[in-house]
């Protein structure tokens, strides 16, 4: 579990510098429901700090991918803790 | 009658785990440090990040010219023919826009008034969709003479956003089109001013009254002294019980297939 931790890491670093941010997001929910994985926030911040530039239409924030990860993360950690599959 | 689950309710840790806290305090310190000094992170982080950029680069060119041996020969012989024919075509209607240019230039001469402008190329490393934020990263920087506020132009002609950062070997973009952003413009050949809003991806709606005289085709420059090509207009909405009518238009290139870019520094 550990190699595929490091994968999947891999994947999203991949997936923030080449494929479209809606994979990277994809990528981010699919390892945050397989794991307890505080890395998809610094991977969000990662993407943020490459791309982020102030626009007007996400009201000047840059640090979008970062909140939406933040939100995801605690949205997911409490949705696993509603399904019967994190809690047999 | 047993209470067991109630009695025995299974206590897991809460979300707020030392591991969260400490990852929330470094981004929160990453965050303030990028709000104080905006290229003391970005800048090496894209630095670092250039040469993964330029190799994807090269392997998709690659794969491209590898792919086009797998096509029958027929095939690639007709697409010959009909870039041929497109560049003869293309020949054609850039001369006779380099004789417009001159004129247009000698014009403005007669009228006491210049226009020259100074580019940098740049390549294009990064674009969207990868950044959701509507911006591309360059690789020309401070150290080839890019400012915060240069304007990029594409083919020379077509302006499509400004430099929003400039680190020392790249930049990022911010397009006109991100969502939100408003630009003035000028529209169809009577340059009726309105101001555009970006939607994202090339694309811009402008409200104007209903009757105002603009059509599908129209072009849409900037106000400038060497106006520049800014959208073309794709389609106008109209309703009986509005009094304005809604014009979507687009930058005339694909911003997702772009490569090169000029970066205006000079004006």
């Amino acid at each position: 579990m550990f190699y595929l931790r490091i994968i999947i890491n891999a994947l999203l670093f991949s997936s923030i510098l080449f494929f479209p941010w809606w994979i990277t997001l994809f990528i981010a929910v699919a390892f945050l429901f397989m794991f307890e994985a505080y890395e998809v926030l610094l991977w969000g911040l990662f993407g943020d700090l490459l791309y982020g530039a102030p626009v007007a239409g996400f009201l000047n924030i840059e640090f979008l991918f970062t909140l939406l990860f933040i939100l995801l993360f605690i949205g997911v950690y409490f949705l696993k803790k509603k399904l019967i599959l994190y809690n047999a | 009658m047993s209470n067991y689950p109630l009695h025995h309710k299974k206590r897991g840790k809460g979300i707020f785990t030392g591991t969260f806290v400490i990852v929330l305090f470094v981004i929160g310190v990453v965050v303030i440090i990028r709000l104080l000094f905006p290229t003391a992170i970005s800048g090496p982080l894209q630095s670092i990040s250039v040469s993964f950029w330029k190799a994807k680069n090269v392997i998709v060119s690659e794969s491209r010219d590898s792919l086009q041996l797998l096509s029958s020969k027929k095939a690639l012989v007709e697409r010959n023919r009909e870039m041929e024919e497109a560049l003869t075509q293309a020949s054609f209607i850039s001369f006779e826009k380099e004789l417009l240019s001159e004129e247009n230039i000698e014009l403005k001469e007669l009228l006491g008034r210049q226009a020259f402008e100074e580019t940098i190329l740049a390549v294009v490393l990064a674009r969207p969709p990868v950044s959701v934020y509507d911006t591309f990263i360059i690789d020309a920087g401070e150290d080839d003479g890019v400012q915060t506020g240069d304007r990029i132009v594409v083919s020379g002609d077509i302006i499509i956003g400004t430099i929003a950062a400039a680190h020392n070997r790249t930049s990022t973009v911010k397009l006109f089109s991100a969502p939100g952003e408003v630009t003035d413009v000028n529209i169809g050949p009577e340059n009726i001013l309105a101001s555009a809003e970006g939607k994202g991806g090339g694309n811009f709606t402008v409200r104007l009254p209903r009757g105002v005289g603009v059509e599908e085709g129209d072009i849409v420059t900037r106000p400038s002294i060497s106006s520049k090509i800014f959208g073309i207009i794709e389609f106008i909405i109209t309703d009986p019980v509005d009094p304005f009518q809604t014009i979507l238009f687009k930058n005339p290139v694909n911003i997702s297939e772009i490569k090169w870019v000029q970066v205006v520094t000079s004006e």
